[in-house]
């Protein structure tokens, strides 16, 4: 039997093992999260504004460089589809641009929707750019059978070279038939994210600001995905699930856009019951630190229980997804690459045939001072933790984890690989 | 911290962020990884505390330093689960850092505090660690003062802790830390 004061002397000797070294760089970065969060809200703003002003004014949407085309769709003799079709979205044929000598370049202002871009050439393959002349892939559908995905209020010039054959660009925008799943006045909560599954959603009407419904818990696991628009300074939104996990946001956007794919908390399974235990999913709005709920004529709640899928591996650790999404494409897990268990080193050799997107997961690194070197020169720090890499085509060099400093003899390191489904 | 004389009272005002974040941060980051378990996890936690409160700075009236630690723990008990594209750990804290030995005749009971449901966690951290009393727990996390009581009360007997054999008695209602 322990003590009160063994309990104490726990929690002080372990509080006394924090070694607070980013001390000095806390601030910054704090400030780091705060501008992060205030440039989504202006973009979120802005984006509007834009939107009405092009509306208002007819602004041209295509860059100097590059001769629009009418909408007939039909570009470098090559006619582009009427819609595209991106997880579930539909999008229609808004505009397409014919390249010079050298290249095809769009410009985008931002949006408040999403937008997809696709291309043509008579080329084999063809370099797609982002902004700043950064190559975003490279790809041999050159029949308007690929696009990228532009997310709601980004902005920047598309440019696609072609080695001097005909390109063409053209640009889709969100068209009103929403996706499967379930949808109230143009929001939907989509019927399936990557491998879960919607169970139920609930989605408020304008300055409906306390939703409440109830969901069987799912034998994998429930993932609340919530959606909050319109709340002002001052107030927040709290979700709560069978009146445990509350979370608070008080940075609600205006941004409606999917909220499936989201912000969202997860739940394993047997945190909150056994599966089918019924458990009473609520978000509401109230002033900051109150948790009254109040009504706000210009809030917009939702929210979506999703069933998590079984994880289809394990990963240095990590619970691997078989189904992820990943720049308006659904990917499919097709292998992994692990070290041993201590190593200091994984290399992953590029024998694939496709672009694939990498993931990398890490554990057992030591806490303090850990280094690890993931892919083209970012290093991390230490612990455990897992991310979305980037797409890599079949050539080039390796993709190399490297510890730096921090291997400890629980070290993994892993690579899960997922190549396009759609 | 800076104080003023206003119609001869003394107020004290909000100290700028900066000054806070120097000041308090290390003690709220102990809390942190008490309730975390995990050091980059508690770092995580505190900044993003810390943003929210930054984000509210000009509204806060007086000592900030409660204000944090409520959005600090009430974010923690809310952090369920932390994701990318439908990902997840295999277990709740995925690395619980290095052991240090030092601390092995408590290991047992750091081990069982790490099993205990977070709010349950929390009711310990303030009510043992930051020694607040039952009440002040109970306005931090936003419950009443029996449900701290009977969290509390809970948490005690997973721990396989009799409090008749406390060595030091906790604090009394509204004693002063």
């Amino acid at each position: 039997m322990n003590t009160l004061q063994d309990l104490r002397s726990t929690l002080d000797a372990h509080a006394a093992s924090v070694h607070d070294h980013a001390a000095l760089a806390r601030s910054s970065a704090v400030h780091g999260r705060a501008r992060a969060i205030r440039r989504r809200r202006f973009a979120a703003v802005a984006a509007t504004v834009a939107v009405v002003a092009l509306a208002a004014t007819t602004v041209p949407l295509l860059s100097r460089g590059s001769a629009p085309v009418p909408a007939d769709r039909q570009l470098i003799g090559k006619v582009a589809p009427a819609t595209l079709t991106s997880l579930g979205y539909t999008y229609d044929f808004e505009n397409g641009v014919e390249g010079g000598e050298k290249h095809a370049t769009i410009r985008l202002r931002a949006s408040a929707e999403p937008r997809l871009v696709t291309w043509a050439s008579d080329a084999a393959d063809v370099g797609i750019l982002a902004t700043a002349g950064a190559l975003h892939l490279r790809s041999s559908a050159t029949d308007f059978d690929d696009f990228v995905y532009v997310a709601p209020g980004e902005s920047g010039r598309w440019t696609i070279r072609a080695g001097g054959a005909a390109a063409a660009i053209a640009v889709y925008e969100l068209a009103d038939e929403a996706p499967e799943g379930i949808t109230v006045e143009g929001i939907t909560f989509r019927q399936q994210v990557g491998d879960e599954e919607l169970i139920d959603a609930v989605i408020g009407e304008a300055g409906q600001s306390d939703l409440t419904f109830q969901v069987a818990l799912p034998a994998s696991g429930l993932r609340v995905a919530e959606l909050c628009a319109g709340v002002p300074d001052g107030f927040v939104a709290n979700v709560e699930v069978d009146q445990r996990g509350v979370a608070s946001s008080g940075g609600c956007g205006d941004d409606t856009f999917d909220p499936g794919s989201g912000s969202a908390s997860w739940y394993d399974a047997g945190d909150l019951g056994e599966p089918g235990t019924v458990v009473t999913v609520r978000t509401w709005v109230s002033r900051l630190h109150d948790g009254e709920p109040v009504a706000l004529d210009d809030v917009r709640l939702g929210l979506a229980a999703y069933s998590l899928a079984p994880p289809v591996t394990t990963v240095a650790g990590w619970r691997v997804p078989d189904v992820v999404e990943h720049d308006g494409h659904r990917w499919g897990f097709v292998g992994s690459n692990s070290s041993d268990v201590g190593a200091r080193r994984l290399v992953v050799r590029r024998d694939w045939d496709e672009p694939t997107l990498l993931v990398s997961h890490v554990r057992g690194i030591r806490q303090w001072g850990g280094e690890v070197m993931v892919g083209d020169g970012v290093t991390s720090g230490g612990g455990a933790f897992s991310g979305v890499e980037d797409v890599f085509g079949p050539s080039g060099g390796p993709f190399v984890m490297n510890v730096r400093t921090g291997l400890t003899d629980r070290t993994a390191l892993g690579v899960s690989l997922y190549q396009r489904l759609d | 911290m800076t104080t003023m004389t206003i119609s001869g009272e003394v107020t004290v005002s909000t100290p700028g962020f900066e000054e806070f974040v120097a000041a308090r941060s290390s003690a709220l980051l102990r809390t942190a990884y008490l309730l975390t378990r995990d050091h980059i996890t508690a770092e995580d936690l505190l900044q993003t505390a810390l943003t929210k409160a930054y984000l509210a700075w000009g509204r806060i009236d007086g000592n900030p330093e409660p204000y944090v630690r409520r959005i600090l723990v009430n974010t923690y008990s809310s952090w369920w689960r932390r994701k990318w594209n439908g990902e997840q750990p295999t277990d709740e804290l995925p690395d619980h850092g290095s052991t240090d030995d030092a601390l092995g005749e408590s290991g047992d009971l750091w081990d069982a505090l790490g099993r205990l449901p977070r709010r349950m966690r929390a009711v310990v951290v303030l009510r043992y660690f930051e020694d607040l009393t039952e009440a002040e727990t109970a306005d931090l996390l936003g419950i009443s003062v029996g449900t701290v009581k009977s969290q509390a009360s809970k948490a005690l007997a997973k721990l396989r802790i009799d409090p008749s054999l406390a060595e030091q008695p906790a604090p009394i209602e509204g004693e002063t830390r």
